[in-house]
C-alpha cells in the first residue's frame, strides 16, 4: 500500500505554490497557509474568476465596496476574500501554474511527435 | 508528470469556451426566432409565424449539434441561460431585419471560431465547422431574399399580406456543391 503522495510542483511565488497530483489527477493549490485540493475542472473556472475581476476598477473605485473582491468557484470548497495586492500576487501565481500546465502539455505532444 | 489539461479531451480550453459561447448563441437564435414567430402570430401574419417557428427548430437543431460534438471530445458542454429575449417588433419588415442581422451574426461568430481553429491547428473542430458554414450560405440567403421581398412587392394595400405568403417559399438552390 503506497501511503506517500507524489506531489509535482507546478509554480511557486512568493503568494504560495500549486502542485499536482497524479494519483488523483488533482491540482494542490497552497494559498494564505491553508492547502486547497481540486479538479482542474475548477482551477481553470478560479482562473477565469480572478482573470474577470477588473483590478483597474477596483483601483480606480472609492466604494468601501470595491477594496475586497470575494471570489467563490464550483468546485472549489473554498472561497478567496482578496484586497487588491492579494488579487495581484493570486493571479499571477495562477498564471504561472496555468502557463507551466500549458507548458507541460506542449512538451509532452514534442516528445510524442519525436517518437513516432 | 501526467498532462492533466489533455488528460480527457484533446479540445483547448480556448476551443471549448469558444463553442460554449457558440452553443449559447444558437439558443438564442432560436429564442429569438420563437419570439418572431409569436409577433407574428399576434399580428396576422401567419405564414410568417410558421416560418419562425421552423427557424427556431432548426437553430435548436445547431445547438444539439455543437452540444453533441463537445461532448463527445470530452469536453464540458454547457446548457446555457438565455434571457431577456425580445418581445416586441417595432414592424412586420423590422423582424426581418433582426433575423437577418442575426444570421450574419451568427456566420461572423462562426469565421472567428474556424479562424481560431486555425491558429490553434485544431483540424479536428475546424473540419466540425464546414458543416456550419456551409450552412450558414443558405440561412443567410433565405433570410436576405425574405427582407427582399419587402421592395419587390412594396407594403402598400395587400403587400403585406402577399410578403407573408411568400415567405415560407423561398427555397435555396443547391445548384452547384460547394
Amino acid at each position: 500500500m503506497q501511503t506517500a503522495t507524489a506531489l509535482a510542483e507546478i509554480y511557486t511565488s512568493e503568494a504560495g505554490a500549486v502542485y499536482q497530483c497524479d494519483r488523483q489527477n488533482r491540482l494542490l493549490l497552497s494559498y494564505g497557509g491553508a492547502l486547497t485540493v481540486m479538479k482542474l475542472d475548477a482551477f481553470l473556472r478560479l482562473k477565469r474568476t480572478v482573470d474577470s475581476i477588473s483590478l483597474h476598477e477596483m483601483a480606480a473605485s472609492t466604494s468601501r465596496s470595491a477594496d475586497l473582491e470575494i471570489v467563490t468557484v464550483c468546485g472549489c470548497e473554498r472561497c478567496f476574500i482578496l484586497d487588491l495586492p492579494q488579487l495581484l500576487a493570486f493571479k499571477e501565481l495562477l498564471d504561472g501554474a496555468k502557463f507551466m500546465l500549458s507548458l507541460n502539455s506542449v512538451l509532452h505532444e514534442c516528445l510524442q511527435t519525436a517518437v513516432a | 508528470m501526467k498532462d492533466l489539461l489533455r488528460l480527457r479531451t484533446s479540445l483547448t480550453e480556448e476551443i471549448e469556451l469558444a463553442l460554449n459561447s457558440q452553443i449559447k448563441m444558437e439558443a438564442e437564435s432560436s429564442a429569438i426566432y420563437l419570439a418572431m414567430s409569436s409577433w407574428c402570430d399576434r399580428n396576422g401574419f401567419d405564414f410568417s409565424a410558421g416560418y419562425f417557428k421552423k427557424q427556431s427548430d432548426e437553430e435548436r437543431e445547431h445547438m444539439l449539434r455543437l452540444f453533441k460534438f463537445v461532448s463527445d471530445m470530452g469536453g464540458r458542454a454547457v446548457s446555457p441561460e438565455i434571457t431577456n429575449i425580445q418581445v416586441e417588433f417595432e414592424s412586420f419588415r423590422n423582424v426581418f431585419e433582426q433575423a437577418l442581422q442575426q444570421e450574419i451574426a451568427v456566420t461572423q461568430s462562426f469565421n472567428r471560431i474556424a479562424d481560431q481553429c486555425q491558429k490553434m491547428k485544431d483540424y479536428v473542430t475546424f473540419s466540425f465547422l464546414q458543416w456550419f458554414l456551409k450552412e450558414q450560405i443558405e440561412e443567410e440567403y433565405v433570410a436576405r431574399r425574405a427582407l427582399e421581398l419587402f421592395e419587390v412587392i412594396g407594403e402598400e394595400g395587400t403587400g403585406q399580406y402577399e410578403i407573408d405568403k411568400r415567405v415560407p417559399k423561398i427555397t435555396y438552390e443547391k445548384t452547384y456543391e460547394y
